[in-house]
């Protein structure tokens, strides 16, 4: 769940206190709640998760903060501590070439992907990566494409299918496997496949696959731990703020492949003052474009009609 | 989470490359004053952020947010960012709850600025000078430039209160809303406890920062 490099999300929105050693907890809410006045006492059992609204795009959250609790014992448990001491053992160039190497084996399956969105530069441009990484970067071991101007460009049968059209379908959490959705979920298990069915072994036989999986599993952990920390470690709600992040994300993925350009798609959010809402006149000319992803969005209050007049601001509160 | 992870990789680098040269609607000219306007906020927080970032360990936490407080303040349009993320209960909600989850928003805010720009090793920032319009709103395009690592596209979105062009929001990799990520965020906490443990909350996340 690497989420960008170390500094960043710290220098950015979810900028969060470095909370060394600190493991994510999901008891915020409730002891916020519980520092209340006796008022809302009653409204918030202790023990129990209290009702919610429920949220667009995840008809599943309750299993899905069920499967999120549970990683989350055993990433402090085991996972975690497990994937830290490797990193310490295994020294970094060694960790990035299996990583190079497990990246370089996925090159066939963007490569069919990037034919089945009818991308042939990229597709050229995936097998030549391929090529040259095999031949010339020890099967894949080291990168040498990439300082040929050759990056890695993930894409999958996800991709793919939202490329012609198809939802997400419902937001799912996984232990291992992170937030991903019923599309994208699928979509990866069936790219799994290729290899195994194409070429034989070894890709089809168990133990490569775990063993494969494994690595790939400790490494990613071992290089998101840093992001994961920052990211989850001041969220009140780390589940949802989780997901938050992921469907964003394959959003603006999702836009760039339908080669839509770098405006962030949640500019397209009115963003209406919720204490002008009621005044505000919305007129249709300059109405924002219809989500242009058919990923589900956040829960916004924002009504859907642009405020296309300038906000007037009512009296601010008294926050200075 | 691999694929996850490799994703957003490719994606930083596929948008930040693409930035610049992509055709955006209702493009303003650089050296328009009125664009200048727009990217004035933009420009005297990062030259904020850099001098805290320079300050770093050796000026300490509190001096590093008694500097960044008034550029904050300055600079985003805190109270509207308070409403929006608070959502429709903001009418509902009793004015003295009102300010006290504003000024906890306020200190939130600057407090993890502050605590988050601690250290500097030779980044910088880029402001591009073509502003992009939608309705209200002014999308300003930004990158951070690492010494090591591929360059942050962060975009600034803001919009005009009393004649002064103000930050609303932030995007993070062209794709991911500080607003729509801390309104996930808040979500359950103010179905559960309301704006008053909405309060707490942030109050208690800026006490954090200053350890």
């Amino acid at each position: 769940m690497r989420l960008a490099p170390p500094a960043l999300i710290a220098l950015t929105l979810t900028a969060t206190p470095p909370a060394i050693g600190q493991t994510v907890e999901l008891a915020a809410p409730q002891a916020a709640a519980a520092a209340l006045p006796g008022a809302t006492a009653a409204a918030v059992p202790a023990t129990t998760a209290p009702p919610r609204p429920r949220t667009k795009g995840d008809p599943w959250e309750k299993f899905n903060r069920g499967m999120f609790r549970l990683f989350q014992s055993f990433d402090r448990a085991v996972f975690r501590p497990v994937a830290l001491a490797v990193g310490k053992i295994i020294p970094k160039p060694i960790r990035s070439g299996i990583r190079n190497f497990l990246r370089n084996l996925s090159e066939p399956v963007v490569f069919l992907n990037d034919v089945l969105q009818l991308k042939p530069g990229r597709a050229v441009r995936t097998l030549a990566r391929f090529t040259l990484n095999s031949a010339v970067g020890l099967g894949g071991l080291a990168d040498v494409a990439k300082t040929a101007k050759l990056p890695h460009r993930d894409n999958g049968l996800g991709n793919t299918l939202a490329h012609y059209g198809v939802g997400p379908g419902p937001y799912i959490f996984l232990p291992i496997i992170g937030p991903t959705t019923l599309r994208d979920f699928s979509s990866a298990q069936a790219d799994r496949l290729v290899l195994p069915l194409a070429v034989g072994k070894p890709f089809n036989r168990f133990d490569w696959q775990l063993a494969t999986g494994a690595l790939a599993g400790l490494d990613q952990r071992i290089e998101s731990d840093e992001d994961l920390r920052t990211l989850l470690s001041g969220a009140a709600d780390p589940y949802a703020t989780l997901r938050s992040v992921y469907l964003q994300s394959r959003i603006a993925e999702i836009a760039e492949i339908k080669g839509k350009t770098a405006t962030p798609t949640t500019f397209e959010d009115p963003l209406e003052d919720p204490a002008s809402a009621d005044t505000a006149a919305p007129t249709g000319a300059d109405a924002p474009v219809a989500d242009p992803s058919p990923a589900p969005t956040e829960e916004a209050p924002a009504p859907p009609p642009a405020a296309n007049e300038v906000q007037i601001e009512p009296a601010s509160p008294a926050g200075t | 989470m691999v694929q996850f992870v490799s994703r957003r990789l490719v994606l930083g680098s596929l948008l930040a490359a693409s930035a610049a040269e992509s055709a955006m609607p209702a493009l303003a000219q650089s050296g328009d004053p009125s664009t200048q306007a727009v990217t004035a906020p933009v420009r005297q927080l990062n030259d904020g952020l850099l001098a805290i970032m320079k300050a770093g360990s050796t000026a300490g936490y509190a001096a590093r947010l008694n500097r960044i407080s008034p550029v904050v303040d300055a600079t985003f349009d805190l109270p509207l960012m308070t409403r929006l993320v608070v959502g429709s209960v903001w009418t509902k909600t009793p004015a003295t709850d009102q300010s006290a989850v504003a000024a906890a928003f306020r200190k939130m805010t600057a407090a993890r600025y502050a605590a988050s720009f601690k250290g500097y090793s030779g980044e910088s920032f880029e402001i591009d000078p073509k502003v992009e319009a939608r309705g209200p709103d002014r999308l300003v395009h930004t990158k951070l430039i690492r010494p090591r690592g591929t360059p942050v596209a962060l975009d600034y979105r803001l919009r005009q209160s009393g004649g002064q062009w103000r930050i609303i929001d932030i995007y993070y990799q062209n794709s991911i809303s500080q607003i729509a990520t801390q309104r996930s965020d808040f979500a359950r906490i103010l179905a559960t406890g309301g704006v008053k443990a909405l309060t707490i909350h942030l109050t208690q996340l800026a006490a954090t920062s200053a350890k």
